[in-house]
């Protein structure tokens, strides 16, 4: 589970998304790991949450509610649900996360805000016990 | 387990219930142990829910039974089909409203490849092992230990619909994770306030994921919203760090933590119905006043509404074996116990570092919510509140240990603890299965008039391939419930449902012929053709509604027999209980005048 929130997985994932329909026969099945985990942890990544093992259950029922909003934009704009128009909006928002959560970080790494974003969220999630493997 | 599936169809229940049961309670115990004991305890109560989805799973295999499930998967074809959301099936109008899970499900099924049914029991698998993971994640919030908010999520793992109710393919399966979820991010939100660990910008962004999920629930299902407005709300009014009433004097970013989350819910909900589904007041509010004007009435302060009364008797008919009923008994006894010395101790220690008030009020509501299902209206809603109550109830032994102080105690009354705390879990899951899920639900067996899951035989789907091959998928049939739920299921038919503009059980049950406006109504529609089961008017099932509730009790045989002489039905097919009629609807218009009255 922890390559399921590298960022260069996560890439991966969004890649995955974009190309779903081209892929052949039963290799689709690929796509079910990156369309349940690379755009919920691309999100919690993009909105400073901690990605880490624990937030897998987090993670999962993003990735459902990104699908959801994602049918309902492109039904609502009138484009025809399918497996191109929702493996492309998918790939592109979860690329999108990722470049929006770099971005954070790097003006988070600006001169001058070194002080704010040294309390990582990590550090105010409730703490695990000494031992807990989860 | 798969032995006392094998024997299901054709034992009785005597002969099978103890080999599940000793499947079940040998997975529970097994998982506890190892995960209260050992290492990666969250690894195993996701393992548990993904094994609590075997005993539907062999109900399911190869399609929806279940009429709720037929209907959502009704739904998700339409959608895959049509490849837009908000698509119509009879049998379940709101879920037109409410396409959330549809849409995920479509969308597994497009970019993965796997069947329709394939990618629907994905989704319900992934959800489901998730499930006691979020309590787990909730308890630990609390704050609970770590080994205590493990038993949380085995205690959640046994409620009454986490078995057979919440692994189905419906749309409350699906949004109760994403309630849970937004739970557990708020009250990780209230923790971080207690350690003081976050910044607004932090704050801010914790918001947005919760505004996120939040309309993710509400375009899933609406009563699941609602009673997550309702969690929040209560955790909004009770939960640590508390400062003056409702934490005025809490400062600012900690009111917007503990409120903004409730209010955005709650707004997303109320913009929904208003905007998209106005269509839930009316469907919702049915659960709500009938359950309540019954329960009055049982106390004498209302009139009843009906000569027998809405009132339902447990267990009627059921077969379940002695043991099933005792712990059926047993396990709310055992929480109103356990609620009542936790609350007592509560009450006389006020232990100032622990949350729990929530659970307990959490926990009253449930038993509050018991007799309702005593009515035959509000049996249906007070079931599917319990998957969201019994979050408090999974609190309750983490609470009774601390408030006791239990856990410092010798390591030989820890041990004889722990084997009272199994042998009670054992009853909790036996009882809540058995009273929140009738047999047939469970188990397959042979035919049973009035039943979804046993009414569907060999004769039926020979019916409904029929159907498919000779009148095509999608098309319109009227017939009772039970054929509707089979031939919606397996014939892709639309199958329209009695309602006030549509009251199609005249033609079951009234003595005259159809009337004309009810006959416009459905050339209108399309209802083209018209499917009858004999045993209609041959057996009878109290329990089971074959149009509306307090229909007559019996259909009488000559209404069934009357049908072949009617010169605007034309017989297209014919087996040992099923006809199916093409209604001719000008030579109706014709006849009608002159038989107006009966002859």
């Amino acid at each position: 589970m922890r390559s399921a929130r590298d960022p260069g997985l996560l890439a991966a994932g969004a890649v995955l998304l974009t190309f779903a329909p081209v892929l052949p026969g039963p290799s689709r099945l690929v796509v079910l790991p990156a369309l349940l985990l690379a755009p919920g942890y691309a999100l919690l990544r993009l909105l400073g949450q901690a990605a880490d093992r624990r937030s897998i259950a987090i993670a999962v029922p993003a990735s459902l509610v990104l699908v959801i909003l994602a049918s309902l934009v492109l039904d609502v704009t009138g484009v025809p649900l399918g497996p191109r128009s929702l493996g492309l909006m998918l790939g592109v928002a979860t690329a999108v996360f990722l470049a929006g959560s770099y971005a954070s970080r790097v003006v988070a790494a600006l001169p001058g805000r070194r002080r704010e974003t040294s309390r990582r969220p990590e550090a105010a999630r409730p703490g695990a016990d000494v031992g807990e493997r989860t | 387990m798969i032995w006392a599936y094998s024997l299901a169809p054709t034992e009785q229940i005597r002969s099978y219930d103890p080999i599940f049961w000793a499947g079940m309670v040998l997975a529970y115990l097994a998982v506890a142990w190892r995960a209260v004991s050992g290492p990666h305890a969250v690894r195993w109560l996701g393992l548990l829910g993904l094994f609590t989805l075997l005993p539907k799973f062999w109900m399911s295999r190869s399609g929806p039974i279940y009429f709720d499930e037929t209907a959502h998967f009704a739904l998700l074809r339409n959608v895959i089909s049509g490849h837009k959301l908000f698509q119509h099936t009879p049998l379940l109008p709101i879920g037109t409203y409410y396409p959330g899970m549809e849409s995920a499900a479509a969308a597994i099924h497009w970019l993965t490849g796997l069947s329709p049914w394939d990618s629907a029991l994905t989704l319900i698998a992934v959800v489901h092992c998730l499930l006691p993971v979020q309590v787990y994640y909730i308890a630990r919030a609390l704050p609970v230990p770590h080994r205590w908010a493990v038993v949380a999520g085995l205690v959640y793992a046994v409620n009454p619909s986490f078995i057979y109710e919440d692994v189905q393919f419906a749309y409350e399966s699906v949004a109760l994770l994403l309630m849970l979820t937004i739970v557990r991010v708020y009250l990780e939100a209230l923790a971080a306030e207690r350690s003081d660990g976050r910044t607004w910008g932090q704050t801010l962004l914790t918001s947005l994921l919760i505004a996120a999920l939040s309309f993710g629930s509400v375009v899933t299902h609406h009563l699941t919203s609602l009673t997550g407005v309702a969690l929040l709300l209560l955790g909004a009014l009770v939960l640590k760090p508390m400062t003056g009433f409702a934490d005025r004097k809490g400062g600012r970013r900690r009111l917007f933590v503990r409120w903004t989350p409730v209010l955005t819910l709650a707004t997303f909900l109320v913009s929904w119905i208003a905007f998209v589904a106005p269509a839930t007041v009316s469907y919702l509010s049915p659960f709500v006043t009938q359950p309540a004007h019954e329960l009055l009435s049982l106390v004498g302060l209302a009139k009843r509404a009906t000569a027998g009364g809405g009132l339902r008797t447990l267990f009627s008919n059921s077969g379940t074996p002695g043991y099933e009923r005792f712990a059926a008994f047993a396990a709310p006894v055992l929480v109103a116990v356990a609620l009542l010395f936790a609350g007592i101790r509560w009450l006389w220690k006020r232990p100032p570092k622990t949350n729990f008030l929530w659970p307990f009020v959490l926990t009253a509501v449930y038993l509050a919510s018991l007799p309702v299902t005593l009515t035959a209206e509000g049996a249906a809603g007070a079931h599917r509140t319990w998957a969201t109550t019994y979050v408090g109830v999974s609190l309750l032994p983490a609470a009774l240990v601390f408030l006791f102080g239990l856990h410092k105690r010798s390591p030989w009354l820890k041990r004889t603890g722990a084997a009272i705390g199994a042998a009670l879990l054992v009853v909790l899951l036996v009882g809540n299965v058995t009273a929140g899920t009738p047999v047939d639900y469970r188990f397959p067996g042979p035919y049973r008039f009035g039943s979804d899951t046993l009414s569907v035989t060999p004769e039926t789907l020979r019916l409904a391939q029929w159907v498919n091959t000779h009148l095509g998928s999608g098309v319109h049939v009227i017939t009772d419930q039970y054929t509707a739920v089979a031939l919606t299921a397996h014939a892709g038919a639309v199958t329209p449902q009695q309602g006030p503009g549509l009251p199609i059980a005249e033609i079951w049950y009234d003595r005259l012929p159809p009337f004309p406006p009810l006959m416009m109504a459905m050339e209108r529609q399309g209802d083209d053709y018209l499917v009858v089961d004999t045993r209609d008017a041959q057996y009878v099932d109290p329990q089971s509604d074959l149009f509306i509730a307090n229909e007559p009790p019996v259909v009488p045989p000559q209404n069934i027999a009357r049908m072949a002489n009617w010169p605007w039905l034309q017989l297209l097919y014919s087996s040992q209980h099923y006809r199916v009629y093409k209604i001719d609807f000008g030579l109706y218009y014709a006849w009608y005048p002159s038989h107006a009255e009966g002859q």
